[in-house]
């Protein structure tokens, strides 16, 4: 089961622009490789990566095979109002990871 | 516009939709059609000598030689610089020089093509100094590293296209150079996956819609209800759209409409031009499927090419297609670049080695607050990082940076 690390900053002031650091447990192989047998080892990679902020998109990403192992992404959001962060990876053989993270806004 | 029909078929397994078409379209045919046999190329008599040949069929011998084995070069050397720091402490600089030229190709030996071209442009110096100087590099630079490929422009930026070279032997008093390919016309297919309404952006806001606003010609875009995700080489299929656009502009009358209709049915995209042309003259119609170019360049022009409407036949080889023609009394003019339909990703499990996108990243506005991002990507040898920002007003931002890799890793850097 892949892990995901997020750093979000738990309190923040209304309208302060936050960074968001993220990082998920993945192999991303990129299905160029092949086994000493000469067999094609399978594309196994996230594909997308999408932030949601009291439900609303407000950063997302699409990944390609030229990204390293364990996806790092950082970002920013401007804090607007008290709430949740969802953050959600999906990729080849049905991957998909869900995770979520508070922030207060003062 | 030419009064005819035009159709580019990328793909086999086709007709049908083409059949649909709106505009009177002659089914095409279920197979490729064979390449029209190429020109016989002149040749020198035996004995003769090149300044005894008269210039015009000096000319002709040229001109029939030229298209099929004359190849554009480019050079990429990376030259470093050591030197101190006002700290004290030695640093690196890399500096990057490309240089284009033109090459020849006079032999194909144990598969490997060989083609002669400039000694300044295959073999750059190893160290820069005053008698060898490089243009925007210091002199006590080292050479660390060079390559040597063949592109199709000096603006062709589209790597896996690119044809890798090797130096075979140079001579610097000369100034030749001989490199080699192994393979020449055995190009990867360019192949990605793009919406086919990407032809037109922003082409139709650039150069076509000046191009109409000259001929006073009013230039409609009818974009398809879904995006029309398609598969092929994009190079080839924007150079046919761009002919077409620009052959119906030049052909219709002032106050005239061009409509450009992308559409999408089944497995078929189509972007399909139409204009009230006044027709074809009947003298050109035999050019029409003429084929001016053979050999190992063939690729780099396919595509429909030139007021001519020249279909270059390698170009829908390529494509596993063919293109088909249809003359009949008809006032207003039609062609379309028809397309494999295919769904969005569906190619991308099939990218070339090295796929030419890293990541794409979405900014919601204005929630993202800084267009700002950091990540990681593979490298796994010295190139070129570029990234290209769209803005939400259209425009294009690029900034690029060279990176060289000494070994294989994972490059962190805000980009």
């Amino acid at each position: 089961m892949a892990s995901a690390l997020i750093n979000v900053p738990a309190r923040a002031k209304r309208g302060e622009i936050i960074e968001i650091k993220t990082l998920i447990s993945h192999v991303m192989e990129t299905g160029f490789r092949r086994t000493q047998v000469g067999a094609v080892i399978p594309r196994n990679i996230i594909r997308r990566f999408v932030c949601s902020y009291n439900g609303a998109e407000v950063f997302s990403a699409d990944l390609h095979p030229a990204m390293s192992a364990n996806p790092f992404i950082v970002f920013s959001t401007i804090a607007t109002e008290s709430g949740t962060l969802a953050f959600e990876w999906t990729g080849d053989n049905g991957f998909s990871v869900k995770e979520t993270a508070a922030i207060t806004v003062e | 516009m030419i009064g005819s029909l035009a159709v580019l078929l990328v793909a086999v397994g086709v007709a049908p939709a083409v059949a649909k078409s709106t505009t009177p379209v002659r089914p095409a045919a279920k197979a490729p059609r064979p390449a029209p046999a190429p020109a016989p190329v002149p040749t020198l008599c035996e004995g003769d000598y090149a300044d005894s040949v008269p210039a015009a069929r000096a000319s002709e011998i040229l001109d029939a030689v030229k298209d099929q084995f004359v190849f554009s070069i480019r050079n990429i050397a990376t030259y470093e610089r050591v030197y101190y720091g006002r700290d004290g402490k030695l640093r690196r600089n890399y500096i990057r020089s490309v240089v284009h030229g033109t090459g020849f190709a006079y032999q194909v030996k144990d598969g490997e093509t060989l083609i002669v071209t400039n000694e300044h442009v295959a073999n750059r110096p190893d160290v820069t100094d005053d008698e060898h100087q490089v243009d925007g590099v210091p002199p006590g630079s080292k050479k660390v590293r060079e390559q040597i490929k063949i592109v199709r422009d000096e603006e062709d930026d589209y790597e896996p296209g690119h044809v890798p070279l090797k130096l075979a032997l140079s001579d610097s008093a000369a100034d030749i150079a001989i490199v080699k390919a192994r393979t020449v016309d055995a190009w990867a297919i360019a192949e990605s996956e793009y919406v086919l309404e990407g032809l037109l952006y922003p082409r139709d806001k650039r150069y076509e819609t000046a191009e109409a606003e000259r001929a006073g010609v009013h230039l409609v875009v009818l974009p398809a209800p879904e995006p029309a995700w398609v598969r092929g080489d994009r190079y080839l299929l924007e150079r046919a759209a761009l002919n077409l656009i620009s052959n119906a502009i030049e052909a219709s009358p002032p106050g005239g409409q061009v409509s450009i209709e992308v559409s999408r049915q089944d497995s078929v995209a189509s972007l399909k031009v139409t204009d009230a042309g006044p027709g074809i003259a009947p003298d050109r119609l035999p050019r029409i499927f003429e084929t001016n170019l053979q050999g190992g360049k063939h690729r780099l022009l396919a595509g429909l090419v030139g007021d001519d409407l020249v279909a270059r036949q390698p170009g829908a080889d390529i494509h596993q297609g063919f293109l088909d023609l249809d003359t009949g009394e008809i006032r207003s003019a039609a062609a379309a670049v028809v397309a494999r339909a295919i769904q969005q990703g569906a190619l991308e499990a099939a990218r070339p080695n090295p796929s030419s996108g890293a990541i794409t990243l979405h900014f919601t506005l204005p929630r993202a607050g800084r267009a700002r991002v950091s990540t990681r990507m593979r490298l796994a040898d010295s190139q070129n990082v570029v990234a290209v920002c769209q803005l939400s007003d259209g425009s294009l931002w690029s900034d690029s940076a060279a990176v060289v890799v000494t070994l294989a890793a994972c490059l962190e850097d805000g980009i």
